[in-house]
């Protein structure tokens, strides 16, 4: 595992990255931290952890949901915006379905900020950094709130 | 649509990959995005040689340096230029270095996904190039290049009907006198990184620096126009023009912002982007 992140981190394109990813996602539950970091690490490395994370929910969701939920609702202001936007994408594609009421409160929350650019840093407080966090970045969290509940709901009808 | 485009660019580079023996595709990962997280970025990648001899090439190994000590100068002027129009405007730019990182000629390495992960980060363009030679009959062989550039917010936000987000140019575009210099200030830079910059502040309601970055993009794009090859940069001049308009009005709409905008008269904006 440590050789593949060591890979990982020095890919030369995506598909080595991805093909690291894949990887890594083999692990498990055991790749999640890992993964979860490297969202943070640059767009090419964050791209293809968000396709290992996907793999470990949809490989293994009762155990992958909770660490990924627990991304989101991190309040301990340990992860970027950015972070939270991908890892509720990979809770819908996870079908992590018991996360779905804290994505609407999410949702409200996010609805509450409006156009009030004070009220969206104050806002920012819950993530690691608040400078990049603005009322374009709100619209976008929404956008993917919306598409994963639009999957968890259409999963949850018979 | 992809077929379209992806077509409309092999057509402009196709020669100039089949000789770019040096330059490989390489898109490695940019590590120090999220550094200045509140600052707009213009992504300078690692500028390739076409080949052997391009890479030995004094002239060229000078002229790269040179480039990237005019990025930085046209950024300053940039943002001189809104001080002087408004003293409160602020243009957080900044230049982002991706040491190694050469996406291909065409930018297939763009996709979608990794457009809104750039977006995210504020990327409002993203360069990069081939530097090469090109020898002409009793004369010493000449620098030349060909460059791309993306608009990540463009990709992500719009449609390539809408406004097309990359564009690959080769310099010198003229003969004459002005072709050093063009080739050592690529001017096309600063019309694209204003577009990027306008759509992303656009979004985050900071209208008055998207109307000024909307207005000055219009004129850097007109002036790359004159050069041919228009037709992908008629289309993004409609949208920057659209959405000049667009923004003008929101901001004439909207309570919260007491800025010089209400003064504009109310104007109506034909196909909204």
């Amino acid at each position: 595992m440590r050789d593949l992140i060591k890979d990982f981190d020095q890919a030369p394109n995506q598909a080595e990255a991805d093909a690291d990813a894949v990887g890594l996602a083999m692990y498990g539950q055991h790749a999640i931290i890992p993964l979860v970091e490297r969202l943070e690490g640059g767009d090419v490395a964050s791209l293809a952890a968000e396709r290992g994370l996907g793999l470990i929910g949809s490989n293994d969701p009762a155990v992958a949901c909770p660490k990924f939920a627990g991304v989101v609702a991190d309040r301990a202001r340990r992860f970027k915006w950015q972070t939270h936007k991908t890892m509720i994408k990979v809770i819908g594609r996870s079908a992590c379905a018991q996360t779905a009421p804290m994505l609407q409160q999410y949702r409200v929350e996010l609805q509450a900020l409006g156009s009030d650019a004070a009220r969206a840093t104050a806002f920012a407080r819950r993530y690691s950094e608040t400078e990049s966090f603005d009322i374009d970045s709100a619209a976008n969290l929404g956008s993917e709130i919306d598409a994963t509940l639009a999957i968890l709901n259409a999963q949850a009808k018979p | 649509m992809n077929v379209c485009m992806n077509l409309a660019r092999s057509s402009v580079i196709v020669a100039t990959m089949a000789a770019a023996t040096l330059a490989h595709a390489a898109l490695i990962n940019c590590a120090n995005l999220d550094a200045n997280p509140a600052d707009y970025k213009v992504v300078l990648d690692d500028f390739s040689y076409a080949s052997a001899a391009a890479k030995e090439n004094a002239d060229l190994a000078a002229l790269k340096e040179r480039l990237q000590f005019n990025f930085n100068g046209q950024l300053d002027v940039l943002k001189a230029a809104a001080k002087q129009l408004d003293r409160n405007l602020q243009v957080p730019l900044r230049l982002v270095f991706c040491a190694g990182r050469q996406p291909s000629l065409n930018g297939d390495e763009f996709t979608a996904a990794l457009a809104e992960r750039l977006s995210d980060e504020r990327v409002v363009v993203e360069m990069w190039g081939t530097l090469d030679l090109k020898a002409s009959a009793g004369a010493t062989a000449a620098p030349r290049a060909m460059i791309g550039y993306t608009i990540p917010p463009v990709q992500h936000y719009l449609t390539e009907d809408e406004a097309p987000p990359l564009h690959v140019v080769s310099y010198p575009k003229v003969g004459g006198a002005q072709s050093a210099d063009e080739l050592e200030n690529l001017p096309e830079l600063s019309a694209f990184a204003l577009v990027g910059l306008a759509t992303k502040a656009a979004r985050a309601n900071r209208y008055d620096l998207a109307v000024w970055a909307f207005t000055r993009a219009e004129a850097g794009i007109a002036d790359a126009q004159l050069a041919g090859n228009t037709q992908r940069l008629d289309t993004l001049l409609g949208y920057v023009k659209r959405a000049a308009c667009t923004t003008r009005e929101r901001a004439r709409a909207d309570q919260a912002y007491t800025g010089l905008l209400k003064a504009v008269p109310a104007e109506t904006c034909a196909g909204a982007p």
